[in-house]
């Protein structure tokens, strides 16, 4: 054992209160930090996952036509663009077997699906809706919308002129599975046989969407064999919107992330978590001023086990070691310690902290890394908190305080 | 005759905005094997030359050689290492570490020459501690044993380097009569026995007639 880690030892088991005592403040302030961090990130994580569980991670949509200036902007010259709706009818993806195919091969996306969207009106009774019909292939769709899993009654299944219809419009028509509804467009009047009631988590969605078979879609839209949407998933979720710059730029279609259709919670969860950095920022700074006050007076009590230790041959860069490893030494239990509490809290607040039907309010895990992270940052925290104390009592001169 | 510190025309001035020189112009020679005793009144100066013979402190003027080698030029570093190796020191008070068992006192001069325990100097330890009677006290801490018997922990301390002088600073000056006979026969003893020079401020006159020479401070002169 090191000369300057054999004396830090002594002198943290001589002082043992002391040392309890910043080492207990060491483990409050990780405690702090751990507790606060898995709260907000199982705050964010759940948050992430309501508003992905009803969306796709990324969408190619060949009718949302961006501005395209005529002239080249460049000089003195500044060109103003706007949309001019050109078509009356609904722009397609062409080729797109081949390019869905693409898409798909393309890093960073997992799995990509065919959509076909387009509007119409229900109609049950005398009652009519408007709604977003999207024509899919249910098999492909549900790896990017877990929609399979969303089913609350019936199969999911879309055979002939089945359709799957959102619980709060089941529930606003007071229709079920077995049921028939029909849907209008331009094209006409077809009837469909309610196969699935879905509920997506999301209310404008069970409300607003209705799912058939991309062929019949293709049939009710008036676009044989065609599709203008193209959704895709993601490996790493807030990657999304790196991805989708890309692809836009390789497919040259329109294309929208989650990220950027959920701005405004980004923003909030971003700021969300800037707070709450600065708050385990701030218990952080009073840790390391315990931590150091603490190490300051003790330093001053040995003013003169410190010179004599210098009398004795040891170097000042050691005598600094000595309390830079009791700083080290103070962060490193402190915060394994305040790990453990820090979980236990996190663990009792979402055991008490329960939906109506018994389910956490939210997810609250931690993985090993994020462990050893608070670890290493609280073990710096602590020679950064010794540092003062160390350099003081480097410079104690063993003639001034040896009698 | 090789000597082990040889002081030439040191002078201390201390502070900074209204100087004092607390020692004149002093020169002095310790040769190997030496029982110096160094005598004064109170506040003439003996705790600033020790110092300074020491490599505690640096003169204001003059030099100091340890073995034949001038120590102005080296930095602090190089000032510790000589220091350890060359030098041990007794003070009036202990000043055992009291975190530390007596035997881990003694090892400790040790362990900061080579960063670390090694073989053979716990071993070292007992025995030194055994010379001076404390053979059966080495994991005692300093606060379970007696004033005399920590004066001699302190003086095995001193021992651990085999420096070449031990240099006292009243060494006897807080024990009882008893006890002070005891640790200064200690000294006359290692001295006569290993060859290790002493150099020890005393006030009391019968101790200081024991020694082989005694020189007396007056005024920051040597007399
Ligand atoms: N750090 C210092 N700063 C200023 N003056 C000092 C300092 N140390 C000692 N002195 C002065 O130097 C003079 C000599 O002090 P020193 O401690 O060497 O005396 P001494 O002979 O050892 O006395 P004593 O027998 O009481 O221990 C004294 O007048 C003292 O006031
Ligand atoms: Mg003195």
């Amino acid at each position: 054992m090191p000369f300057s880690v054999f004396i830090a030892f002594k002198y943290l088991l001589d002082e043992k209160r002391q040392t309890l005592f910043i080492m207990s403040a060491c483990a409050i302030g990780v405690a702090v930090m751990v507790f606060l961090y898995g709260l907000i990130s199982g705050l964010q994580r759940s948050l992430v996952d309501r508003t992905l569980g009803s969306q796709a991670h990324i969408i190619l949509n060949a009718n949302k036509e961006k501005p395209r200036p005529l002239a080249e902007a460049g000089g003195d010259t500044a060109v103003m663009a706007r949309v001019e709706r050109g078509f009356d009818r609904p722009q397609m993806i062409a080729d797109w077997p081949r390019r869905l195919e693409a898409i798909a091969a393309s890093s960073g996306i997992v799995a990509a699906a065919p959509r076909l969207t387009g509007a119409a009106l229900l109609r049950r009774g005398d009652v009519t809706r408007p709604v977003g019909v999207s024509g899919i292939d249910p098999e492909s769709f549900t790896t990017i919308v877990p929609l399979a899993k969303s089913v609350v009654a019936g199969r999911y299944d879309l055979v002939g002129d089945e359709i799957f219809v959102g619980k709060d419009l089941a529930d606003d028509l007071g229709v079920t599975v077995g049921d028939r509804v029909a849907l209008q467009t331009r094209g006409g009047a077809f009837n469909f046989l309610i196969s699935a009631v879905f509920d997506l988590g999301n209310r404008s969605v069970n409300e607003n969407q209705v799912f058939v078979s991309l062929r019949q879609a293709q049939a009710l839209l008036e676009a044989p064999g065609d599709i203008n949407q193209i959704d895709t998933r993601v490996g790493e979720i807030f990657e999304a919107e790196r991805v989708a710059r890309r692809l836009e730029k390789e497919t040259g279609i329109e294309t929208i992330s989650w990220m950027e259709q959920n701005s405004q919670l980004l923003i909030a969860l971003r700021s969300q978590s800037s707070s709450s950095y600065l708050i385990q920022f701030f218990v952080m700074v009073a840790v390391a001023l315990g931590i150091a006050s603490v190490l300051v007076v003790s330093v001053v009590q040995k003013r003169a086990e410190i010179g004599i230790l210098r009398a004795f041959g040891t170097k000042r860069s050691v005598v600094t070691r000595i309390f830079l490893i009791q700083g080290a030494v103070v962060g490193l239990l402190g915060s394994t310690v305040g790990c453990f509490i820090g979980t236990g809290l996190a663990m009792f607040f979402r055991d008490s902290a329960k939906n109506p039907d018994g389910t956490p309010l939210f997810p609250i895990s931690y993985e090993l890394s994020e462990y050893v992270v608070f670890i290493i940052i609280a073990t710096l925290v602590g020679i950064i908190a010794a540092s003062l104390p160390a350099r003081q009592a480097a410079r104690i001169d063993p003639a001034q305080v040896v009698h | 005759m090789s000597a082990i510190l040889e002081l030439r025309g040191v002078t201390k001035t201390y502070g900074t905005r209204i100087k004092t020189e607390v020692l004149h112009g002093i020169d002095l020679a310790v040769p190997r094997g030496d029982f110096l005793a160094i005598t004064g009144q109170s506040g003439s100066g003996k705790t600033t030359l020790l110092n300074i013979m020491g490599l505690l402190d640096r003169p204001t003027n003059g030099t100091l050689a340890v073995n034949s080698v001038d120590t102005a030029g080296m930095d602090d570093e190089a000032i510790t290492a000589l220091r350890g190796r060359t030098l041990g020191f007794v003070f009036q008070f202990h000043h055992l570490l009291p975190a530390l068992t007596v035997i881990e006192n003694v090892m400790m001069p040790l362990m900061a020459d080579k960063g670390r325990e090694t073989p053979g100097m716990r071993d070292a330890a007992a025995a030194l501690l055994k010379r001076v009677g404390l053979g059966e006290r080495l994991n005692y801490k300093p606060d379970e044993i007696s004033g005399g018997q920590r004066q001699r922990a302190a003086i095995a301390r001193a021992l651990a380097m085999k420096p070449a002088v031990i240099l006292a600073d009243e060494p006897t000056g807080n024990l009882d009569s008893v006890s002070s006979g005891e640790v200064f026969a200690l000294m006359r003893e290692l001295n006569k026995s290993d060859g290790t020079a002493f150099c020890v401020v005393t006030h009391a006159a019968d101790i200081a007639k024991q020694c082989d020479r005694i020189v007396e401070i007056v005024d920051g002169r040597l007399v």
